[in-house]
């Protein structure tokens, strides 16, 4: 949406001209002009009208004083609800569709289960406001086309900063703080820098950085020649393979070359081969901050972390993983309310079966139908790949529950369809469900809660959660939950451990999953409602009864990549 | 007995279907009917006839879209006598822009709740002028008088603030995952 942004901000004018009723006739014929034309304006002129009607829905409940509105009707019966929003206990009434005002005094009651509304509520409460306009508040980048570089590994790791690179997630120019850890970093011109904590370091472009503080070593393929480091005394082109940099700030800068060669020039020297210094493996120079002296020294391997060294540390941590989770498993397998548990191990001998914790008894053994093994959460972890329109694991879950958890580790690949599977009964019976991701990115969880004669699928509620994923997100490795308890009335979603949205349940009923699918939904009902989930499913766990948000927060704590 | 029981359950459906989706059902009519009176009007009669036509719709099927033909037929059918607005589009305008705004359901949606807190965010004096902007039955000759602002200052106000609002929710729509 850059209309705001490009040159012609015409449009702009036009529709606020149209907003607040200013609009003369000549403006008018240029905005139908723009909007029969362009495709862009007409996408911007919904989103922008849709803002407008969104803030008439906002002002007006944030009305405090209803003596004082005028007597229209859609208002009256509004300003009349909100005095009675917070009665909670408010009754469900019946009412004849000929009474039209009183169904929506009704609406206006029933407000209170609307969570969205009730969150709009509690916005104007004091907060400490973060102004708008401030720039130095605003978030990082979107991660779409300006990214220079990608984390692609990370041991513990603590970042200073308040948007954090998330690993395989592309990084933007700007400032990177690592307070302790390593973390190696791919430029996308094919130069790698192995960064050890503390250090700031400063991404320009994709062959050149800043090195502000700390310690770094660097890797340059053939193709990546002329990968600049910069330090606030020179600049360092790399010409070979392999040097480091260590700078500490008002003190010095060293340069240690361990492969190749790289050239030296004082850090503002504009083009190159002029007043360079050549540098050879297994030389190295200090330049004194604050004098400019320079004196040579011999490159010294050891007082930079090696790329074995971190390769070592993955591995560590790798089988440090594997049996975190093995223990996990062992857990998970004495839960009593532990209904099926798919751990998504390859196993060799039979490939097409999802094995469920009950193995050898085979019971709720998934069939695998379409899916190929690949690639979970860490290196040696297993996952079942959903790509084509078929792909599904088969299930049966028997038994009848009064609450439900149900929990996966996910990567989502893509949302092409309006409704991609995590889980779904097949017939959509009575108290059956359906867990799924809509295409907006939002989780969400129906329940079957009648089952009229005459239909085909029963009735169903639906409870979504907020926005989950977006593009930053495709192509993680998350955690997501649902809890449905009648106890307590309630279905809250989790994402990462933490709680989204928590909606009353509209109706109570034993729940059921029967015959299932997982990353995909039976063709019984409408054969044009293609749902398969597009991505990697490494773990899934069904309990039968609701966990709070603290074993939920573990269960994510337990398996984080 | 039974009859009765299904009708609340009908009558039921209905309620939390309309709860759910009234606010993207006002914005659809309001994009294409750009007066907010004749929109709400055009609400409260669309409403009206997905009440009485309620039994029509498949469950499970697609609410707004149900919704959103009905509202488009209204507006079609009274067009004269909503034509307060002084944007008026044409059949074929109409189906158009009635045609991108029915594909932007979803973004709408996200936007809509990204609002509310780049509200939040509004310096005080920018959302107490909103918000008494939009307050039913006042308008900018309101909100400039509480705000003691000139006409013509309020309106670059108000043009400014919704950009503000407009790119942070932009923003946010970006971000919305980060905060977990």
């Amino acid at each position: 949406m850059d209309i705001y942004e490009r040159d012609n901000l015409e449009l702009a004018v036009l529709c606020n001209a149209l907003a607040d009723d200013t609009i003369t006739s000549d403006q008018r014929s240029r905005l139908l002009q723009y909007l029969d034309e362009s495709a862009e304006a007409r996408r911007f002129y919904v989103c922008f009208m849709a803002q407008e009607a969104s803030l008439c829905g906002y002002a007006s409940e944030m009305q405090t004083d209803p003596a004082d509105q005028p007597d229209s009707g859609l208002h009256r019966t509004e300003a009349a609800g909100l005095s009675s929003r917070d009665d909670r206990t408010a009754p469900w009434s019946i009412t004849k569709c000929a009474d039209l005002k009183p169904l929506l005094v009704l609406i206006a009651i029933a407000v209170v289960f609307l969570p969205l509304f009730f969150f709009a509520r509690t916005l104007y409460k004091s907060t400490q406001p973060v102004a708008l306009d401030d720039p130095a508040k605003q978030p990082f980048a979107e991660p779409k086309d300006d990214g220079v570089a990608v984390l692609t590994q990370a041991i513990d790791v603590e970042w200073d900063q308040k948007s954090e690179p998330k690993m395989g997630a592309t990084i933007p120019p700007g400032v990177l703080r690592l307070k302790s850890g390593l973390a190696w970093i791919e430029f996308y011109s094919g130069a790698a820098v192995l960064l050890e904590g503390p250090v700031e370091l400063e991404l320009i472009s994709e062959d050149r950085c800043l090195c502000r503080n700390g310690r770094m070593r660097v890797v340059v393929p053939r193709a990546a020649q002329g990968f600049t480091v910069l330090s606030p005394e020179i600049k360092v082109v790399d010409r070979g393979t392999e040097f480091a940099v260590e700078v500490i700030p008002l003190i010095k800068t060293q340069v240690h070359v361990f492969n190749g060669k790289v050239e030296l020039y004082p850090r503002d020297s504009k083009g190159e081969s002029k007043n360079g210094i050549e540098l050879l493996a297994g030389s190295g120079k200090e330049i004194k901050s604050l004098s400019g002296e320079s004196f040579d020294l011999a490159a010294d391997v050891n007082a930079f972390v090696s790329v074995e060294e971190l390769k070592r540390q993955v591995d560590a941590r790798t089988a440090q993983r594997a049996n975190l989770w093995k223990q996990h498993k062992r857990d998970m397998n004495q839960d009593p309310r532990l209904v099926a548990f798919y751990s998504f191990e390859h196993d060799e001998e039979d490939e097409r079966t999802l094995g469920s914790h009950r193995k050898p008894d085979q019971l709720l053994d998934g069939a695998i139908v379409g899916c190929e093994w690949s690639e979970g959460r860490w290196p040696g972890k297993d996952a079942l790949e959903f790509k084509r329109p078929g792909d599904r694991v088969r299930v049966h879950i028997p038994g009848e529950y009064d609450s439900l958890t149900l929990a996966a580790w996910i990567r989502v690949d893509g949302l092409d369809r309006n409704y991609n599977s995590i889980l779904m009964s097949d017939d959509f019976d009575l108290g059956e469900i359906h867990w799924q991701i809509l295409r907006s990115g939002q989780l969400r969880f129906g329940l079957c809660y009648s089952l009229e004669p005459e239909d085909r699928v029963g009735d169903h509620d639906n409870y979504d959660s907020p926005l989950v994923w977006d593009l930053s997100q495709i192509g993680q490795w998350i955690h997501v939950a649902v809890v449905v308890d009648n106890q307590s009335g309630f279905v809250a979603h989790f994402a990462n451990g933490r709680e989204l949205s928590r909606e009353p349940l509209a109706n109570t009923m034993t729940l059921r999953i029967g015959y299932a699918q997982i990353g995909n939904w039976k063709k019984g009902v409408n054969p044009q409602a293609v749902r398969s989930f597009n991505g990697r499913i490494d773990e899934l766990i069904i309990m039968g009864q609701a966990l709070d948000d603290v074993e939920i927060f573990e269960l994510f704590e337990q398996g984080k990549p | 007995m039974h009859g009765d029981r299904k009708e609340a359950g009908q009558r039921k459906r209905l309620l939390l279907l309309m709860l759910r989706h009234q606010h993207q059902l006002f914005a659809y009519i309001y994009t294409l009917v750009p007066h907010r009176d004749a929109a709400e009007d055009l609400l409260q009669e669309t409403s009206v006839v997905i009440c009485e036509k309620f039994d029509q719709f498949e469950p499970g099927t697609d609410f707004m879209a149900w919704a959103c033909q009905i509202a488009y037929w209204e507006i079609r059918r009274t067009r004269q006598k909503h034509a307060r607005s002084k944007v008026i589009f044409n059949q074929e305008l109409l189906e158009k822009v009635s045609k991108t705004a029915r594909e932007m359901t979803g973004e709408l949606e996200h936007r809509h709740e990204m609002l509310a807190r780049c509200l939040e965010k509004l310096p005080q004096r920018d959302r107490e002028m909103i918000l008494v902007r939009y307050e039913p039955g006042y308008g900018v000759k309101d909100a400039a008088e509480r705000s003691g602002r000139t006409l013509q200052t309020a309106y670059k106000a108000l043009s400014r603030i919704r950009k503000l609002l407009f790119d942070c929710v932009s923003h946010q729509l970006a971000i919305a995952i980060g905060e977990f």
